[in-house]
Parts: structure tokens; sequence; C-alpha cells
């Protein structure tokens, strides 16, 4: 799940920038989120935003990981 | 009598075969890098040092690749540079210590001249994975630079690092940024850094985007069949095993279906109707299943190995469904999540089933 607000949002478009997936583009100077299906929830936009305004449900989509981590609470990478 | 012999030789030959495989790729699998290993200090530590691709590293690439899925072999971290002199004013590119990838940007970098490598410590794992749990993270970077004096690194006020796209889930731009260094945005692929060296002054790679198009999907074919050959063996190994108590012949032809399974998925990704991982594998057994029911039209198999082959076909198939996403590059954590919860269970169940139907029903060879 990613969500902008765009309240908070000062169009610095370092969120484009480091996309992998062109999730985002600006719009009016604002960031907007234009191909949601495309995002893999990795938070690089999280992350860089400086001014917190994006939120992202951060997790990696691997289903080993996924069973270690979330399902079996061990810590550690999946290999 | 003789046939009833010839058999039982043709399954203990399958056994010791299979038996030496796993063996072999345990022996292997000693050699590679031990998760956790701290870096023993160097004289040289704080002095960069040569690197090159030499004739040892195109075995390691290969077996990198090919068993992807188990941590395989890593670089010490540290500063490196290309060409025969060490020069401070050449660009610095930033990378996991996952041996793969940096042969990869040794090999695409290899006719350009003179650069700098920072491997960082990122335990044997690539860019992207290691990004996304922490690994490759601004922490890690300045662990490595803080080793060398500031005069060593540049020849100007900042540091200049060129830092692969994919790392931005675990690297924070502003942050680098207040360390007096200039971080640029390269390009997502190392077979993409010879374009973006060669137009001064470097740019961010900002409408770089991931492609998981058909050489992508080729790519990852040879580790999934591996990686499926691998479990099914030892599933095979225990059916055959049990064997002795429930005098049952398993047939060593089953394992065809997962390795028909690994390579027809990744080939056929966008083709197979379904949105999710795991449901996309169900299509692809229900597929193949029908094929196995031609067969059984045809008179080839009976009813009851029917019955199990497609069991075991659509338990493998959901298996690989899962386990691809871990292959992919447009794997969405909530999404693969609830795949989990979904098909997991029923994975478990046709697992099950195939156990089932083998201790009910004898399964020719």
């Amino acid at each position: 799940m990613i969500e902008i607000d765009q309240t908070k949002c000062i169009g610095c478009i370092v969120c484009t920038k480091v996309c992998p997936h062109q999730v985002l583009a600006m719009k009016n100077h604002k960031a907007e989120i234009i191909n949601p299906d495309k995002c893999i929830e990795c938070d690089a936009c999280g992350l860089n935003c400086s001014s917190n305004a994006i939120k992202v449900t951060k997790g990696t989509g691997c289903f080993w990981l996924i069973v270690k981590q979330d399902i079996l609470k061990r810590p550690g990478s999946c290999c | 009598m003789k046939a009833a012999k010839g058999s039982k030789r043709q399954s203990r030959v399958q056994l010791i075969l299979i038996i030496v495989f796993l063996v072999l790729l345990q022996l292997l699998r000693l050699t590679y890098y031990r998760k956790g290993t701290s870096w023993q200090a160097l004289e040289d530590q704080s002095r960069p040092l040569p690197i090159g691709l030499k004739w040892y590293d195109f075995i390691l690439a290969f077996i990198c690749w090919m068993d992807s899925f188990v941590r395989t072999y890593a670089k010490r971290p540290g500063l490196y540079y290309t060409g025969k002199q060490y020069d401070s004013s050449t660009p610095i590119l930033v990378t996991s210590n996952y041996h793969l990838t940096i042969f990869s940007i040794l090999w695409h970098i290899r006719k350009l001249g003179s650069f700098r490598l920072l491997i960082i410590d990122t335990d044997g794992i690539n860019v992207w994975c290691a990004a996304g749990k922490g690994q490759f993270s601004n922490q890690q970077i300045l662990a490595v630079l803080k080793r060398y004096k500031h005069d060593v690194l540049t020849g100007q006020g900042k540091i200049t690092l060129i830092l692969p796209k994919l790392s931005f889930s675990g690297v924070i731009l502003q942050d680098l940024k207040k360390e007096k260094i200039n971080p640029i945005i390269g390009p997502i692929y190392a077979k993409d850094l010879p374009t973006f060296l060669s137009v001064l002054p470097y740019k961010d790679q900002d409408s770089d985007c991931v492609d998981f198009n058909l050489a992508t999907r080729v790519f990852t074919c040879l580790p999934g069949l591996l990686q499926v050959l691998t479990i099914h063996l030892k599933l095979l190994l225990v059916f055959m095993l049990l064997n002795k108590t429930l005098a049952v012949e398993i047939p060593f032809g089953l394992v065809s279906i997962p390795l028909i399974i690994a390579t027809l998925y990744p080939l056929l990704f966008p083709f197979i109707p379904g949105t999710q991982f795991a449901s996309k594998g169900v299509w692809l057994g229900a597929f193949i299943s029908a094929g196995l029911v031609a067969l059984f039209g045809l008179g080839y198999i009976s009813n009851s190995q029917l019955l199990f082959s497609i069991f075991y076909t659509l338990a493998a198939s959901i298996f690989f469904g899962l386990s691809y996403t871990g292959n992919s590059a447009i794997s969405n954590y909530s999404k693969v999540k609830k795949e989990v919860v979904r098909f997991f269970p029923v994975e478990v169940l046709f697992y099950t089933l195939c156990l089932v139907t083998l201790i009910y029903k004898e399964v020719w060879l």
C-alpha cells in the first residue's frame, strides 16, 4: 500500500527519481501515484522523502522471506 | 522375475544417483561464503586495492548464478580500483559484496578505463535484496569510507559516489549529502554503465526502470531449475526410502514435472492466466494436468497414477509460483503475503494428497 499526503509534499521530485518502477510522477509540482499496480512496496520513495509525505507498507515480496520472518518469526534474510 | 530384478536394479541406481548429486551439491556449498563473516583486518585495510577479473571469477560467477537461492560467494568490503594505478579523480561506483554483482560490473566496464569500486558489506547479498533488508544503507557505506583518508578518496571537497538505483530502499540521499558526499543515482543494470559513464557530468538516472522482460526471465530459469530439482529430489528420496515399508514403486520420471514447470513458468509468465504468482502456478499446473489426462486416455498411465500425478503437478506448480516471487522484479509485499496465506495451505494439501494416494494405491514405475 502506498499513500501520498500532498499537503506535505514539497515537490522535490526525489521520490520520482528513486522509484525503480516509475510508480510516481510530478503533477502541478506535487508527487502523484500514476502506476499503483506496479508498486512493490520497497519504500525507496518513503525513505527518501524529506517531508514524510509518503507512507508505504514496506516489505519484500519474497515467499521465503515472508515465511521466515512473518510466519516463523525468525530474523535474518531469506537466503 | 527378470523384469522385477531389472526394475529393482533401476530403482537402486536412481536412488544412488540422487544421493550422489545431493552430496556433491552439499560439498560444493561448503566452499560458499559463510553468513555473518567478519572480515579479518589486513595490513593494507586503509589502502585501496587493485581489482580485475581472473579466470576463476568466471567459474564463481557461474556458480553464483546457478545456485542463486543460496548465499554463494562474497568479496571483502573495501575500496578497489581498476587499471594499473590508483587515481583519486576517477568515479567511485558503490556496490554490494555479492560476487556476481561485482563480476557483472567489472565485465561491463572492462573496456572503459580506470574506475573505483566501493564494495560495502552486504553479507554476500545482492544490492536490491540487501537494501530492502537494511544491509545496503548509509551506515554500511560510511563504515567502509571511514577506513580511508579523505585525500585518498577525493582530490576535491566532496566525495562523489555513484549509487545503484536499486539501493534506495536502504540508502537515504539527503543523509549522504550531510556527510559531504555527492551521491548520484546510477543505472539499475550494470550493462547500462558504459552509456552512463560516457556522458559527463554524470546525471541521476531518474527514468531508469526495472524490466521484467523475457531476457530477465530466461536468466532466472537455471537457478529456478536447480532449486526445484534439489527440493524435489529430496522429496523423491523420502518417497523411495518409504518404498521399503510401503512396497510401492516411485516413478523417477516424476521429477520431470517440476522441471517442466520451472522451465515453462518463467518463459510463459505474461501469457499464463491469473494476476498472482500462485494462481498462475495453478493454471500452468492445470494445463500440464490436461496433458496427463490425455496420457491416461491413451492408456499410458493408470487411474491411480493419474490421480497421484495431478496432485503432484498442482502442488509443485503452486510451490514454484510462490517461490518465483523471490526471483521476480515485480512482487508486491502485501499481495505476496495474501497469496502465501491463501495458497500455501492448498499446496500442503496437494502434497498430502500425494502421500495419501501413495499409501492407498500402488504407483507404477
